[in-house]
């Protein structure tokens, strides 16, 4: 039996932050995903986990102070950023005790969240109509006693609404728990923004659309080297910072960031 | 046999149409005590959108669903206890297919996206502000696999619009506005906190 695109490229799942990548920056995307080459996040990738960390300590446990909480989650980012040669480290650090505080006191009012099998994140497996490989991720917190399932995400700036590529990710848990609101928490050191994700359907289908855009792309070579080197990398885009990043591009396509003026 | 079990008919229930999704098939049963169930060959029925309800449901066999039903679309009541889902509940009409009035509910994920499928065609027609109900028909079914398995989505299409039947009624309108913004739209709402239900450990699922 032929194998489809994906199978061929040794891809067995989708994922919402692979197909936002595949959006954004679709020549990192190839780098990763056909050359196997990884890449470093920056301190604000980890402040994020730092908070998630310290938030999930305090809402499913909360007998937790906030204190402990708030230094849980330091704890975390210096583990996190021990080697990290980021100068926004000290900067994102200042912000984690009060994006901690700020989180907990609002989502504490949603009780405590479900757990599944001992584990505190939800694993998702869902299989959409015309992608021939399931999309997998996890979930934050789901609150089973209100139908409500909430993911977290740390600023510097308060957003609005939810953006596009979050919508997206919504979507797909949806489509694995379609009898559940997805709300997104925006959180910032000063304040927090919950938001419900107001019409699934139409992100799931812009999810399809990305997936068979991929299945495309895939389908064009069986050489991963001749895929990626198709496209070619945006190095002035944040998403290339990370000096492992920005190494790989200079093997791959043989390029160094263009000078500044 | 629907997913959803037939209450006796009498007192406040209206006789059901249930859709049962590992099939893919219609089923609803004359109104009268110990009828039997049967097939909706042609599941083409006046749609009560206007009175489209969403609220919690809990379906246990051999007894009518308990519902608590939210205050209006955009506002969910809170959630009454375990068990209990989300879902929506509306009523449809037809003498010829479905022998008069029945009631559709469901909780089922791949239903309800087929009803937020209908009833954003119901929003963007222009008949809808004339005030008549869509004739819908169920058009196909579309097979959903996922870890449960195969299921069936039922596919609505409009056929038609016609004014309010007498034997469908109502006409409560409280739910005809789009219950959010589309996305990407203004700035979203905060959300508050639903109600506490409980303070006790969260349930384990999965």
């Amino acid at each position: 039996m032929s194998r489809n695109a994906f199978e061929r490229h040794g891809l067995d799942h989708l994922s919402a932050s692979s197909i936002n990548l595949f959006v954004a920056q679709p020549a990192m995307w190839a780098m990763q995903k056909l050359m196997g080459r990884k890449t470093g996040v920056g301190a604000a990738a980890h402040r994020g986990t730092a908070v998630e960390a310290g938030v999930e300590l305090g809402l499913f446990d909360p007998a937790r102070s906030v204190e402990e909480c708030q230094q849980a989650a330091l704890s975390r980012f210096n583990t996190l950023t021990a080697l990290s040669a980021d100068p926004a480290v000290e900067k994102e650090r200042s912000g984690i005790a009060p994006a901690v505080a700020v989180a907990l006191k609002e989502l504490r009012q949603y009780g405590i969240p479900g757990t599944a099998e001992g584990s505190r994140q939800h694993r998702i497996e869902v299989e959409l109509p015309g992608v021939p490989v399931p999309f997998i991720g996890w979930l934050d917190f789901w609150f089973p006693e209100h139908g409500i399932i909430i993911d977290l995400k740390t600023q510097g700036r308060l957003s609005s609404k939810i953006s596009d590529p979050h919508a997206r990710q919504g979507a797909i848990y949806h489509a694995a728990h379609g009898n559940n609101e997805i709300r997104f928490a925006y959180v910032t050191p000063q304040k927090i923004g919950v938001y419900r994700l107001e019409d699934p359907r139409l992100h799931l289908d812009r999810v399809v659309s990305i997936a068979k855009s991929i299945e495309r792309f895939l389908s064009l070579s069986d050489d991963p080297a001749a895929l990626t080197t198709a496209l070619s990398p945006d190095l002035d885009s944040f998403y290339w910072n990370d000096a492992g990043a920005r190494a790989a591009a200079q093997e791959i396509w043989g390029l160094t960031p263009e000078a500044a003026p | 046999m629907g997913f959803m079990s037939v209450p006796s008919s009498g007192g406040d229930f209206k006789v059901f149409v249930s859709y049962n999704a590992k099939a893919g098939r219609w089923y609803t049963k004359n109104d009268g005590k110990d009828e039997p169930m049967f097939e909706v060959t042609d599941m083409t029925a006046v749609f009560d959108m206007p009175g489209l309800e969403t609220g919690w449901f809990k379906f246990s066999s051999g007894v009518a669903p308990e519902k608590v039903m939210d205050p209006s679309l955009a506002e969910a009541a809170p959630n009454p206890g375990a068990d209990f889902k989300r879902g929506f509940q509306i009523d449809l009409y037809s003498e010829k297919n479905l022998m008069g009035l029945r009631e559709f509910s469901s909780t089922a994920g791949i239903v309800i996206e087929a009803m937020n499928n209908l009833y954003d065609l119901w929003m963007a027609a222009p008949e809808n502000a004339s005030g008549k109900l869509p004739v819908v028909r169920c058009s196909g079914v579309l097979p959903i696999s996922n870890k449960h398995g195969t299921n069936y989505q039922p596919t609505f299409e409009i056929v038609g619009w016609t004014d309010r039947p007498a034997g469908l009624a109502g006409g409560d309108t409280k739910s005809a506005a789009p219950a959010s913004p589309p996305p990407a739209a203004a700035p979203a709402a905060h959300m508050p906190p639903p109600a506490q239900v409980s303070a006790s450990v969260g349930a384990p699922v999965f």
